[in-house]
């Protein structure tokens, strides 16, 4: 019996595929890991399918790789190492609950972006989204990859938003944690008035951190509880701009200080042309009339008096700009606030946002601090140069994180698309910043690709340590071996 | 049993002569805490059975781990302590020698732009209160009280508090943590010589660190730390006089942009929709509900439990306050700029009106104005807990973490009945109230709830009926359920008529063998199986469990 006729006796022979065109879509991505083919592709309905394939999977020695989002994948954590079955999770996409009195939506592992977006909004809930993610981004792999979100005072942990998750450990056991854990299952915790929100535990182990940021080493998940914010009743976007990052930095640190404003990030004139632009014609243009740097926040009343709202945040977010001698507006050149806000509101109309320019893009990026990414800014342009890379036309986003007690700092680099030289010297330039960065302090958190050598050969402890936890949820390396230090 | 001298000698030359001892007298101490005469681990008395062989107290991590490195070698099982609270925080089991972490005791660094605090082990919340306040940042003080370690909250204890509608939750509120595992290893969760976050790279370890219920002392020790800060709207210093009669002393001025408002309603229904409505509104930096009438008198009113006896119970003033204020809450609004305070001061205003809450004459007029405006700010802020004490002897039923609405029906409503029928025996206080502490945390994203006992701990009787209270409510619970709650604090704390082994071994299965997962963690991360392990897990019964 061959894997196919095996997997298929399991699923179905229908949900199963080892067509070459179809394989040969797997065995890349939009990344510098090398492509490999897996031998199969299995579509699971459910948990039970995925726990048969998982012991299967055991005891035929078979890699597994999970799937969740749609095509372009860019980070290599879907290309397999060692061929074996893609479990192509997109077609679990139930959203199985949106609960607006505790705020929470939970959703299966194919439940997009595109798809979620609108059915929170139509229950006056909102997603604290990443910067305009993909359409065909599955939410719960964004929240599995710590993906930075746009609302620094929602994120309360690393975690967020993604709270309980049941997942498919290594061994084919099923689990539920935090306050999914215990009996009754979805159905009956909802009829006790239980929403999954509390993701601690249970009891002293915190398995949805063990889970997160495994690039699907550790198990499968099958369905996660989102937190969720509500939508504003009132809803005003403001830029604030300058030549230098500095004085920018220090209003983003106030108004998360001091609790104001929802979406807080900064951006470079490229990345903000990138976000509204349709092309590369468009986005050259609209770079040329932006300024350097740009701080955006937004200001938003609920559903109590919500000008009173938005009117003391107002006064008391232009005090703090005037402070540094900067004033707020709602249009930067020809750009208006209500057009960013409905980007950064939705996913990313097609071609993502970040394809736009290049038809390709590689990404550098890390966790900092706010009041060091200045520090690392004039550095990278000056390896861009000497790689001769324009360095015009690398993106900046800076995200403050976990309430502003650190920032994702990410660099996009556009590259036109099939271009093999230039691609090979955008990876050089990423691999000599990312060491150089590595030595300045940077952290790696989501160690994808060569990033993983990087960080875990400066680390034995931290190695040696998630080795036995990769010994007790999947002992035998059948989950996307290959990947982080496994 | 007794060290080997050349043990002893051997701990010595790591610590020092002066930072050891296994003098009985000493050793005596640490079988002492509160709630140990409610544990049939050795009940009755207030001490535990395990005198530990010997009290360590390391200075650094280095010492630590160069302990707990010879602990590994010559199979001495130990258990880390820095405050401690409860009996989990002592030795379980004979032949433990103790960690007293009470020589770590400095705040390493506090990060004003980044908001946060790199603590030592017995750094407490009143010390870092003290210093972070200055510099225009607050903490999140334990329930346990200021007195208790701001690390251990983190890591090794339940993460409750007082703050957390506006500060978290304290099992989230950790970042960077240095860690010396069972084994002796030194592992910093986050980055190298970095404290700003604990997660990564790749999967987060702060995953195998504390879990819903704190490691306890059974997953090696915790020697650095970094908890995340948020802003304090006050004064860099609080100016206080002499006066109030719990705290003995007032705040000298109200800050400016604060108030507290003590709305009571009816029924939970009410309340819940209050907190529900604050949440979604985000107008609290806390927002609880604290017990009845007897816990807001006890809070403010007494300094000692005769004095709160005789002004207040014998009077019948508790009683009927307490027909009054059947669910009085405390929420405090604290602003940032006039604006901000005058427009969340009339939302509360609204939703106060709109979810049928009381405010009560008494508390905004007289001498309660004063009570509620000066004391109870010194209350909440010191995070005072001797109000809790009042017969000696007090344990809480099973906490729940969860939504407003499984807390209240799964906990409030039958605890209170079966509290009032203990109550009514007169072999536990009849404290007027059901005490239960009920607190709110990310804007009531959840809650939660705790329900109190008074007994007599110098009498057997008054013990065991405050036992029997809680295995009532387990029993109902059990019929009605079939099983248990998720995220139950019980699991460690509840049904006292079992060793805490028993429960967990009762409750593992309803959890998804959360026990036999831990059982897996446990033996892959201490070996030699020397952190003492009697509260961690399944504890020292599951050693012979088959794990497949």
């Amino acid at each position: 019996m061959n894997l196919k006729q095996e997997v298929g006796g399991l699923i179905g022979a229908d949900r199963v595929s080892d067509d070459p065109e179809v394989i040969a879509a797997l065995a890349g991505d939009m990344s510098f890991v090398p492509s490999r083919s897996p031998d199969l592709l299995a579509k699971p309905k459910g948990a039970k399918d995925i726990q048969g394939i998982v012991a299967w999977a055991n005891q035929a020695n078979v890699p597994l790789v999970p799937v969740s989002s749609g095509a372009p994948h860019s980070r290599g954590d879907t290309v397999p190492s060692v061929g074996g079955v893609v479990v192509d999770l997109s077609g679990m996409n139930e959203i199985l609950r949106i609960n607006r009195k505790n705020r929470v939506a939970v959703i299966e592992t194919g439940v997009t972006f595109s798809q979620l977006i609108p059915e929170l909004k139509k229950e006056g809930l909102r997603l604290n989204l990443p910067l305009a993610p993909r359409a065909n981004k599955s939410v719960l792999a964004s929240g599995l990859e710590r993906e930075p979100v746009i609302i620094p005072r929602h994120h309360w942990d690393a975690a967020d938003p993604l709270l309980c998750l049941e997942v498919v450990f290594g061994t084919g056991e099923v689990f539920q944690t935090g306050e999914a854990s215990g009996p009754g299952g979805l159905q009956g915790q909802w009829q006790i008035g239980g929403a999954q929100k509390f993701p601690l535990g249970p009891h002293q182990v915190d398995y949805h951190k063990l889970i997160q940021g495994a690039q699907g080493t550790i198990g499968i998940a099958t369905w996660a509880s989102i937190k969720c914010e509500l939508y504003p009743v009132i809803d005003k976007l403001y830029f604030l701009s300058d030549t230098r990052l500095e004085r920018l930095i220090e209003v983003a640190y106030r108004l998360i200080r001091l609790d104001l404003g929802d979406e807080v990030f900064l951006l470079n004139n490229f990345t903000l042309a990138s976000l509204l632009a349709p092309n590369r014609e468009g986005i050259d243009k609209l770079v040329r009339t932006l300024p350097p740097w740009i701080l955006v926040f937004t200001v938003c009343g609920y559903n109590r008096h919500p000008e009173e709202k938005v009117d003391y945040q107002e006064k008391d977010l232009f005090e703090i700009t005037q402070k540094e001698g900067l004033t707020p507006g709602q249009s930067l050149g020809e750009v208006k606030a209500e057009v960013l806000l409905r980007v950064i509101r939705n996913a990313s109309p097609e071609p993502y946002w970040k394809l736009r320019y290049g038809g390709e893009n590689y990404e550098l990026f890390f966790i900092t601090t706010l009041n060091r990414v200045e520090s690392f800014i004039p550095a990278l342009r000056e390896m861009a140069v000497q790689e001769n890379y324009p360095a015009s036309q690398i993106g900046i986003y800076i995200q403050p994180v976990v309430q502003g007690t650190s920032c994702h700092l990410g660099f996009d680099f556009p590259c036109p698309q099939g271009d093999a030289r230039e691609k090979a010297r955008i990876r050089g330039l990423i691999e000599k910043a990312s060491l150089a960065f590595q030595k300045q302090g940077a952290f790696f958190s989501r160690p994808y690709g060569s990033w993983a050598q990087m960080v875990y050969s400066q680390n034995t402890e931290f190695v040696n340590a998630m080795k036995r936890v990769k010994g007790v949820f999947d002992p035998k390396n059948i989950l996307n071996p290959g990947k982080l230090c496994f | 049993m007794a060290l080997a001298p050349h043990i002893y000698k051997m701990f010595a030359n790591i610590v020092g002569s002066v930072n050891i001892s296994d003098d009985p007298a000493i050793l005596e101490t640490y079988t002492f805490t509160w709630l140990n005469e409610f544990n049939n681990l050795c009940a009755p008395g207030k001490f535990l059975p395990h005198h530990p062989e010997a009290v360590l107290l390391p200075g650094s991590t280095e010492e630590v781990q160069a302990i707990v490195r010879a602990c590994n070698r010559y199979g001495i099982k130990f258990k880390a302590l820095s405050t401690g609270y409860g009996s989990h925080s002592l030795p379980g089991q004979p032949g433990v020698v103790v960690l007293d972490l009470r020589r770590m005791d400095r705040i390493l660094e506090i990060d004003e732009k980044n908001k946060f605090a790199v603590v030592e082990p017995y750094v407490t919340w009143a010390q870092l209160e003290a210093e972070v306040i200055k510099r225009g940042l607050f903490t999140t003080p334990v329930q346990a009280g200021s007195q208790a370690s701001v690390l251990a909250n983190l890591t090794s204890g339940w993460g409750m508090n007082t703050f957390g509608n506006h500060g978290g939750h304290n099992g989230r509120n950790a970042l960077g943590i240095e860690w010396v595992l069972p084994t002796g290893d030194l592992l910093k969760l986050g980055p190298p010589g970095e404290w700003f976050t604990g997660d990564g790279p790749g999967p987060s370890l702060r995953g195998v660190m504390r879990g819903h219920c704190g490691a306890q002392g059974g997953m090696g020790v915790f020697t650095k730390g970094a908890i995340k800060l948020h802003h304090w709207p006050g004064p860099p210093k609080l100016e206080t006089e002499p006066g109030g009669m719990m705290t003995a002393y007032l705040l000298k001025e109200i800050p400016e942009f604060l108030e507290i408002v003590a709305p009571c309603f009816d029924t939970y229904e009410q309340m819940i929709d209050f907190f529900y409505q604050v949440g979604d509104a985000e107008l609290a930096y806390a927002m609880m509900r604290v017990g009845g009438a007897e816990h807001m008198f006890s809070l403010m009113g007494a300094i000692s439990n005769k004095e709160m006896y005789e002004q207040f119970y014998s009077t019948g003033l508790v009683q009927a306050m307490a027909e009054e204020m059947k669910h009085p809450c405390t929420v405090m609004i604290f602003a940032n700029s006039r604006r901000e305070f005058e427009y969340r001061k009339k939302v509360m205003s609204e939703i106060v009106k709109e979810t049928g809450g009381k405010i009560l004459e008494v508390m905004t007029e007289g001498p309660m104005k004063d009570i509620m405006m000066k004391q109870m700010p010194v209350a909440l802020f010191g995070n005072c807990t001797l109000f809790i004490h009042h017969a000696g002897g007090f344990v809480i039923s099973s906490g729940y973490m969860g939504t407003n609405e499984s807390v209240v029906r799964h906990m409030g409503i039958p605890q209170e009945e079966i509290k009032g029928k203990w109550a009514k025996s007169g072999k536990i206080l009849d404290d007027g109230a059901d005490s239960t502490y009920y607190n709110s945390f990310e804007n009531n994203a959840y809650v939660y709830m705790e329900m109190e006992f008074h007994y007599d701990a110098s009498n057997p009787e008054s013990v065991n009926a405050s036992r029997q209270c809680l295995s009532d409510e387990r029993n109902q619970r059990r019929l009605e359920k079939s099983g248990f709650e998720p995220n139950d604090i019980g699991l460690t704390c509840g049904d006292y008529e079992k060793s805490p082994q028993q429960r967990i071994m009762d409750m593992g299965p309803h959890y998804g063998n959360f026990h036999l997962w831990q059982e897996r963690i446990k033996r892959a991360f201490d070996p030699n199986d020397v952190s003492d392990r009697s509260w961690y897990g399944a504890g020292l019964l599951t050693k012979d469990v088959k794990i497949k």
